[in-house]
Order: C-alpha cells, then sequence, then structure tokens
C-alpha cells in the first residue's frame, strides 16, 4: 500500500436529513501525520459531516478510509481503524472512570495487568491519572470529556499498524476544558499525528485551530468554503465571510501563527 | 478462614478502589450460586407436609420395594410436587430477572421491566389468547406446536409488545422514561381490555383455567412445564449472555457504541427477542409475577456495578433465588393455602420501584 492510499478522502458527500439538504458538495482530503481541523459558525453542518464521515448518519457520494469504501467495513473492522470522541456522552448507568476506559479496550487482545496499565496510561496522557476509581457522574464535565478522550485513545493506542495508519476523529474535544486542558489534550491530537495517525477535528476555537492544524476546512452553510493551510485559510475577507462578522487576522512580531482576537471586530474598537 | 474469606475481600476492596469491580461480582456470583443451593433445600424442605429433603434424596436410588409407606409417599411428593416446583421456580426467577436487566440496558433506563412496562401483559394476551381459542381458531397452531403453543403465544404477544414499545419509547437512541412508562400503561390496558373481549368467547373450563393462570402461581408445576420453559427459557438465556459487550458498549448511547464496532441494530433486534422469549415462556407456565425484572438487577448494580458480563449472570442466580423463597413464603404463611406469588413480589417490589423512582426525580427531573 502506497503513502497515496492510505488517507481519508470525501468526494462530493451530500447529506439529507428529511428532505433538508445539510451538507452537500463535500469534496476534500485528509492526510496521515497531519491534523485536519473543521471551523464553521453554528449550524454549519460541521458534525454532520463528521457523521456522515463516522458512518453515523446516511449520505450520497463517497468516503474512502485508507483506500477502502466507509461502507465496505464492517463494524469491528472500522473501530479497529478509527476512534470518534463524541461531543456529549451521557452514560446510561453509574460506571467508574475505570470501566467508561475499559469500554474502549473490548476487542483489544491484552490480559488483564496490560488493560490495567493501559488504562493507567490513558488516563495520564489527559491529566486524569489517579481517577479510575472515582464515579464517572460525579465528575465535571470538563473531566468526563477527557475520560472519554482517554477511552478513544484506548480504542486506536498505535497511531500506525504496520504501514495503515488509524484515525481519531474528534467533535469539539475541548468544547468544556479549561485553557491549560484545551492546549494539554490539542498536544494529545498532535502527538498521534506526530507518530503517524491521522487526526480530523471540529474546533470552534480559531486561536488554537491555528496553532495545531495542518489543514483547515471552513464549512458556511452545509458547504466547503475553503480547504487548505492555516496562512491559506486564515485572510481578513474569508474568515470574516465564513462567521457573517468582521474580523481581522493579526500576527505577532515575529511569530508565524496568526491569531484573533474578538475585540478586533471592525466598529467594536474603542 | 481467615485466608480463605478476609484476604479475597481485601484484595476485592483494593480492586474496586481502583474503579475495576469484576473480582467483587465473579465472587458474588460464587455467594449467589451457594445460596441458590441453599434456597433450594429450605424451598424442598417446606410445605403442608414435613419432609426431610436431603433424607429423601440420600434413597432415591433404592429400589421402590425397600421403601416404607411413609418414604415412598415422600418420595413422590419430593419427586412429582416440590422438585418440578423448585426447578420451575428458579427458571422463572432467572428468565424474569435476566429479562429486566437486558431490558434497562437495550433501554439505557434503570425503570424499564417487563412487567411495569406491559410485555408481561403481552405475553398474557398471547396466553389468553390460546387458553381460549386453542381448541377452535387457534387448533392448527396447537396441532404443530404442542406443548409449546401456549409459551409460543405468550412469547409472540411479549415480543409484540416490546417492539412496540421500543418505536415509541425511544428516538435517536433515548428513551424517555415517561414516554415508555406512559406507553406501557396504555399498552397494557390495551391488552387487559382484549383478554377482557376474549372472556366473551370462553367456556367455564377455558374461564377457570384463565383465572387460575392469571393470579400468578407456580403451583401447577410438572415436569412437562419445567422441560419446556427449560428449553426457551435456556436459549434466551444464552442468548442474552452473548449480548454482554454489546449492552456493556450501550452505556454510551447508540452512536458511541456503532463506533466501538457492535452492530447495534442486530444488538437491538436480538436483545428484544430474548427478552420476548423469557418473558413469554416464564409467563406461560407461571401467569403474571411482577417486580423480580427491577428489583434483582437494581440491587445488583448497586452492589458489583452494571457491567452486564456479570449483571446477567449474577440476575439469573439472584433471581432464581429471590422467586424461590418468594415461593416458600407464600407456601407457609397461610398454610395449607396458598398465597398467590405475584401478590408476594408485588408487596414486596412495588414500594421499591417507588423508592427508585424518587431517587431518580432528584437526578434527573424524570
Amino acid at each position: 500500500m502506497t503513502a497515496m492510499e492510505t488517507n481519508l478522502s470525501v468526494s462530493g458527500l451530500a447529506v439529507r436529513l428529511s428532505g433538508k439538504t445539510i451538507v452537500s458538495d463535500v469534496t476534500f482530503e485528509a492526510r496521515p501525520g497531519k491534523v485536519c481541523t473543521i471551523v464553521g459558525p453554528n449550524g454549519s453542518g460541521k458534525s454532520t459531516l463528521l457523521k456522515a464521515i463516522t458512518g453515523e448518519t446516511g449520505y450520497d457520494g463517497d468516503v474512502f478510509l485508507n483506500a477502502r469504501p466507509l461502507g465496505r467495513y464492517v463494524p469491528r473492522e472500522l473501530a479497529e481503524v478509527r476512534a470518534v470522541l463524541p461531543q456529549h456522552t451521557q452514560l446510561s448507568f453509574p460506571l467508574t472512570v475505570q470501566e467508561v476506559v475499559r469500554l474502549g479496550l473490548q476487542n483489544a487482545p491484552l490480559d488483564l495487568a496490560a488493560v490495567q496499565a493501559r488504562i493507567g496510561e490513558a488516563l495520564d496522557r489527559v491529566d486524569m491519572a489517579g481517577f479510575e476509581g472515582r464515579a464517572y457522574q460525579s465528575l465535571s464535565g470538563g473531566e468526563q470529556q477527557r475520560v472519554q478522550l482517554a477511552r478513544v485513545l484506548c480504542q486506536v493506542w498505535q497511531p500506525k499498524v504496520g504501514d495503515e495508519p488509524r484515525w481519531l476523529i474528534l467533535d469539539e474535544p475541548i468544547s468544556s476544558l479549561d485553557i491549560r486542558h484545551q492546549v494539554l489534550i490539542m498536544d494529545v491530537a498532535r502527538d498521534f499525528a506526530d507518530r503517524g495517525g491521522g487526526v480530523l477535528c471540529v474546533l470552534h476555537d480559531l486561536n488554537l485551530t491555528a496553532m495545531y492544524s495542518d489543514q483547515v476546512l471552513v464549512m458556511k452553510t452545509g458547504r466547503l468554503l475553503a480547504d487548505g493551510m492555516v496562512e491559506e485559510v486564515y485572510r481578513d475577507d474569508l474568515i470574516s465571510e465564513a462567521f457573517d462578522f468582521p474580523l481581522r487576522i493579526g500576527a505577532l512580531p515575529g511569530g508565524e501563527t496568526p491569531f484573533l482576537l474578538p475585540q478586533a471586530a471592525e466598529g467594536r474598537m474603542p | 478462614m481467615t485466608a480463605l474469606v478476609l484476604q479475597p475481600l481485601q484484595r476485592h476492596v483494593a480492586a474496586a478502589r481502583n474503579g475495576d469491580r469484576a473480582p467483587l461480582a465473579r465472587s458474588a456470583i460464587a455467594v449467589l450460586a451457594v445460596l441458590l443451593g441453599c434456597a433450594m433445600l429450605v424451598s424442598l424442605n417446606s410445605g403442608a407436609l414435613e419432609i426431610q429433603a436431603l433424607k429423601v434424596m440420600a434413597t432415591i436410588f433404592d429400589p421402590v420395594s425397600s421403601l416404607s409407606g411413609e418414604e415412598l409417599r415422600d418420595r413422590i411428593v419430593f419427586l412429582q410436587v416440590r422438585l418440578p416446583r423448585v426447578c420451575l421456580g428458579a427458571l422463572v426467577g432467572a428468565a424474569l430477572a435476566v429479562s429486566g436487566a437486558v431490558m434497562q440496558g437495550l433501554f439505557r433506563n434503570p425503570l424499564a421491566d417487563p412487567g411495569i412496562i406491559g410485555v408481561s401483559s403481552g405475553a398474557g394476551l398471547g396466553a389468553a389468547g390460546f387458553i381460549i381459542l386453542g381448541q377452535s381458531w387457534l387448533a392448527p397452531v396447537a396441532a404443530l406446536l404442542g406443548v409449546f403453543s401456549l409459551p409460543v403465544s405468550a412469547f409472540l404477544g411479549a415480543l409484540l409488545v416490546t417492539s412496540l414499545l421500543y418505536r415509541i419509547g425511544t428516538s435517536n437512541g433515548l428513551s424517555s422514561v415517561a414516554t415508555m412508562l406512559l406507553a406501557g400503561i396504555a399498552i397494557s390496558a390495551l391488552a387487559m381490555s382484549m383478554v377482557g373481549l376474549l372472556i366473551f368467547y370462553a367456556d367455564d373450563q377455558q374461564l377457570r383455567d384463565l383465572t387460575f393462570w392469571n393470579l400468578g402461581s407456580l403451583a401447577g408445576a410438572s415436569w412437562e412445564k419445567v422441560a419446556t420453559c427449560a428449553a426457551i427459557v435456556s436459549v434466551a438465556l444464552a442468548v442474552a449472555l452473548s449480548l454482554s459487550r454489546g449492552l456493556n458498549a450501550l452505556f454510551l448511547g447508540e452512536a458511541a457504541a456503532g463506533h466501538l464496532g457492535i452492530r447495534v441494530q442486530r444488538l437491538k433486534t436480538l436483545a428484544i427477542v430474548a427478552v420476548a422469549a423469557a418473558t413469554g415462556a416464564s409467563v406461560a407456565v407461571s401467569g403474571g409475577i411482577g417486580f423480580v425484572g427491577i428489583v434483582v438487577p437494581h440491587l445488583l448494580r448497586l452492589t458489583i456495578g452494571p457491567d452486564h458480563r456479570y449483571l446477567l449472570p449474577a440476575s439469573a442466580l439472584l433471581g432464581a433465588v429471590m422467586l424461590i423463597l418468594a415461593d416458600t413464603v407464600s407456601r407457609i404463611v397461610v398454610a395449607p393455602a396458598e398465597l398467590p406469588i405475584g401478590i408476594l413480589t408485588a408487596l414486596a417490589g412495588a414500594p421499591f420501584f417507588l423508592w427508585v423512582l424518587l431517587r431518580r426525580r432528584g437526578l434527573t427531573g424524570l
């Protein structure tokens, strides 16, 4: 298998839910070793696009994961190639943190000691070490989100198996985290990509997107408005058009990463 | 003694502190198995006639000619009355408790119980339909299925109600407690009224059968009933156990379970069929025995956690223990008469259900 084929490729994707078109004509390619981020205003179809790619909702068009059409995977195989972090997870019964994370290891051929070690390591990565025995429902929203990420990491522990990359698909992974943990979790995603895996995520924070992404997809009203590297996409006109709001991109002297402050909105300056 | 009890206990407490309740759950299952043995023995010993079950068992292979008249009487009561009844109690208890646990896992809701949400009523309608129409309209069915006709009719009734409830009570994989309970009330009422209609077609003998069956009792236990019930219940329980991992993944919701590699649609279908079969088989032999399916799994989750790999076998054992003990009490309290066992389980189970409801209301606002 050549490097060209091991990607996540989407072409002509459209999603219609009860007669309404939510996503249309989306074509892009995400590569392993890279962090690909989808941004866009509320209701622009980001989560629906992600749902189509994870096989959660029906779609028209083609989605190829590692050169294989999504529909040709049986659920078990798909679970071994990619893991999905949902936006919200509500448990139906009181589990401990350990039991939640272990759900990500259901298919892993590991003995008990290895399972416990893996759980400990995964929790350590998301800064939840030592929380194994806590009741999941007693945790704060941000802590719960990090435990879910530990579960998802356990599912695709090795970012690359042989030549075949594995994928992390994250729907707003840092939405309820404080700034330190936002950076920490994005570091985990970055690290996964650096070790050969692929990361596709939806983010709202445009500054963290600029800091961590190799590729940025901008969605607006169900279509792909732009697809490119941060420096290609982060332009005043493009970002302003995407969010229907005048925004200005700044750059620190000598710094490469563009930033964006809400106060920079035109007409709001003191 | 300390080596046998204290050390494992300390290990389990340490493991549970790390969030791993599996060792505790495994020990609980062993303890429940022992309890089941004890409950069976107690039940075999109790009843209108004093019998030493152990003594009868010790001489069970002795030829009839060597027994005194009294010993022979004891053996017949033991073999033809007590033993099938205890076996039937164990089967029905296990079936009801596991049905409850599976439904709760499937609906992602600790208040789902075959009795409360109308599955038992559906099974009841199926069974009543067969009792009354078995010699007329449904005679070909009776000829085809033989002793399985009654449980199969009950199964079909239960299956109909469960699938209907699942369609009404859940949307996007989320079940609303209120919708589910209210739909259950409506479906139960509908099933009851249809049973009422059927009564107009019944003759005296059928009416007597129906009334007796409806009270909920293990009194009519026979080896034939045990065999039919065992055949259906053991398959249903095996299917339920094979779904443990899938039901565990459902803790996270349907979409997330799919992402973990579970075939969710297949899981749901198999779970519904298994629940309908187990409930149908137990309702067919014992009538309406309520609340076992909610009390047993709930108590177990409080101690060993919700992991279905342990919850389901533990539910089967504790369900069997509870039903055997309830049946024993029902035989003793008003001896020589018998209390219908359904009255006892409801007496203990209904307040328990209210307690769970109140506790949950604080958490979720229902």
